[in-house]
Order: C-alpha cells, then structure tokens, then sequence
C-alpha cells in the first residue's frame, strides 16, 4: 500500500470588530392603561431598537420601578461610522397583554476610525 | 369509610350552571336597511321575534354601524322629523324568567347632546303615569328604565358622546313579588359599575316588576327596549352592535368579546441612555 502524502492548508483570516456597550434607565409606574394597579404581573420590559422594533434588551419586573437599569447589550460599528439609534421600550404582562410604546431616546454612537485596522493572520498547516 | 366515600363522590360531582343565550345579534349577517322606512323593516331579523328592530327614518343595519371594524351593525342618523323611539322591544325571551343578562355595545357620535344637557349620565327610572316598557338611556327625560315608581340615574357621568364604542352590560332581577324589596337592577359600564343616586337602592330593590298592569310579576320581556334621542338636528348619530339577552353574565361578556381581555399595561418611559464605550474583541 502506498503510503500516502496529504498535506493539508488552513488558512484562516480574523477579523477586528468594535462595538459599543449601552445601558438604559426606565421608569414602570406598574399599572394598566387605565392607570389601575396590573393585574398580571410579572411584565417584561423590553428594549426595542424603533428602526426595525428588535429587542435589545429584556428584563422581568413584579411591581413599579423608577430609574431602573436595564441589562446592558451591545451594539456593533458599521463601517466606522457613527450609528444612530433610536429606542423604546414596552411592557408585557404575564397574560400576554403589551403596552403601548414608551417615549423614544435617540443616542448616537461615533464611529471610532481612529485605529488601523487589524492585520490577517494566515495559518498554513502542513501535515 | 363507606360513608366517607359517598361523601368525597359527592363532592366530586360539578354544579351545573345553566346558561341560556334567549336573543343575541351581530348583525352581521342581516340584510341591510339602506332606504327601508316604517314597517317593512318591523320583519324581525333572525333570532328575533315581536317586533324585530324599529325601522324608522334614519335607521340602518350597514356596515357602519359595525362595532370592531367588521360586519354589520345598527346606525341611528338623527333627523329633525324623528319621533322618540326605540330600536328594539324583543318579545322572544321566555316569560317568567326571573334573572336576565343584557349586553350592547354602543357608541355616539361626538357631541351627541339632548340640548343643553351636558351631564349625559345613565338613568333608571320610570316614565310617568307608568310605562309597561324598562328602557335604556342616558337622560332624565327618555329613561333608562322604567321599573317601579322612582328614576335613579348613575352618579357616574359616563361620557355618552366621544364617538368611541363602550360596553355595557345590565343586570335585572325581579321582585318576587309586590313590596318584596328583592329586586336588582345593576350596570356596568366599560366593566365600571354604575352607582346611583335617586329613591331607591340597585339591589334589594322593591317592586320591580315590568309589567305594571298585572301587578306582581314580570311576565313578559317585550318590557324592554332601548331608546335614544338626541336632540333634534344633523349630526348625531347614534350606533348599536352585539346585543344580547341570556341568562349568565358570562355569555354577555363571551359574546361582546370581553372575556379574557384585561387592560393592557402603561408604558414605561424610557430614560438615560449611555454608551459605555467600545471594546475590540
């Protein structure tokens, strides 16, 4: 049997990429829209991003809440150039009833070309 | 232990409620009234018995009158030349029945007034000199009810013109007979009940009873109607949907599409949003 001869090339290229870290504040006064106590509790709150209403943040409270932060999420660079992101929030009780959506907050995130960017990296395996 | 056993089945075996639906309407699927005046439009649409709806000038079954953005409902367009009138006296609810459930769905058009009157409560009460009819509206001059000798009216004053569609939902219990205080007349309004001011309570209530000529008993529901008139002029528009007439209230809640539908949450207010700054990674 012949012995065979395999060689085998990897290469693989990695990339850079920055993102950003937001965190948002909210008040839930923890009523209905009738302004009466909820009656369905817990609610999720959510973060949604208004250009395409995406959830970006998710959190789960029993009563109402005042400058509560919401977990933080991440949002990525495109091209190095400053995004723009509108977001607002809802609320949805536990029996699936969701609320209007809240005031919008625009934040602008700059882009950060301020760096080269990363070098390839080749990896050649023979075997 | 036998006896235990017998007692544990016992416990075991449900408690029927029965519940009968006696008149209910979406009209959705009635013909509709465009151009029909007076008696033609007294045919009774099906479930419907007696008299039907009143076909008058200005009444239509269309698609305007649509509660929830589909179908077919009932609208009122108010003319100069109308008459005070009813939409409906429904005569097909079992006599003798003690106990009733009455639901509607209604809505006016803004600025839907009775002249000068602003207040636009709900009144019960009786028309004088007695009518054998209760009826169901919102000023002192036309009704809601006609039941004993007193007008109550809600303390509540429900907005009747801001040409959105409410929810109401009656009660009616009769005395079990003349000066029994065991009557009850109760509504709800948007799921908000009605208190009231006037004579008499809304439950524990004396002598009510329809039909004042024979005394004692209700014994026959064409007692009821629905009236409303506005004050005379263009413009006021009144519409009806969803009626009925049945024995529990979870039929009327069922069939005005209420059950299960609570409110739903306030909106947060979004606040302070940060960027904590970027990472390569």
């Amino acid at each position: 049997m012949k012995r065979a001869f395999l060689a085998l090339i990897f290469m693989a290229i990695s990339t850079c990429a920055f993102s950003a870290t937001l965190e948002a504040t909210l008040d839930w006064a923890g009523t209905d829209a009738n302004g009466q106590p909820e009656a369905s509790m817990p609610c999720t709150i959510t973060i949604h991003n208004a250009a395409n209403d995406a959830i970006l943040s998710t959190a789960t409270v029993s009563g109402a809440v005042t400058g509560y932060a919401m977990p933080s999420w991440e949002v990525p660079a495109q091209n190095n150039a400053d995004v723009v992101l509108t977001l607002y929030a809802k609320a949805k009780d536990a029996a699936g009833n969701e609320s209007a959506k809240s005031n919008t907050v625009t934040v602008t995130i700059p882009g950060m070309d301020t760096l080269a960017p990363c070098a390839p990296v080749i990896h050649i395996v023979v075997k | 232990m036998k006896r235990f056993a017998v007692i544990i089945i016992f416990l075991l075996i449900p408690v029927w409620v029965s519940a009968t639906t006696y008149i209910s309407d979406h009209f959705d699927a009635q013909d509709d009234w465009v151009g029909k005046v007076g008696a033609t439009c007294y045919d009774p649409p099906s479930p419907w018995d007696g008299y039907g709806y009143y076909c008058r000038e200005g009444f239509y079954i269309n698609a305007t009158g649509a509660h929830g953005g589909s179908g077919k409902g009932v609208t009122i367009n108010w003319t100069q030349s109308m008459t005070e009138t009813a939409l409906t006296t429904p005569t097909s609810v079992p006599t003798g029945k003690s106990e009733l459930w009455i639901g509607f769905w209604y809505k006016h058009s803004s600025g839907w007034n009775w002249g000068s009157d602003t207040t636009h409560k709900w009144y019960y009460g009786p028309e004088t000199n007695a009518s054998d009819r209760m009826m169901i509206n919102y000023d002192q001059y036309h009704r809601a009810f006609w039941a004993g000798n007193t007008q109550f009216q809600s303390n509540i004053p429900f907005n009747v013109n801001d040409d959105e569609w409410h929810s109401v939902i009656i009660y009616l219990k009769h005395s079990t007979g003349t000066g029994n205080n065991d009557g009850a007349i109760r509504m709800w309004w948007d799921g908000t009940e009605a208190t009231w001011t006037g004579l008499d309570a809304h439950v524990g209530r004396t002598n009510l009873q329809c039909d004042f000529g024979s005394g004692a008993t209700w014994t026959s529901y064409s007692c009821i109607g629905f009236q409303s008139r506005p004050n005379w002029g263009s413009g006021n528009i009144s519409y009806y949907d969803d009626i009925i007439f049945a024995s529990t209230e979870a039929e009327v809640t069922e069939f005005l599409g209420l059950e299960g539908e609570p409110e739903a949450p306030a909106p947060p207010t979004l606040s302070n949003v940060t960027i904590s700054g970027g990472s390569f990674r």
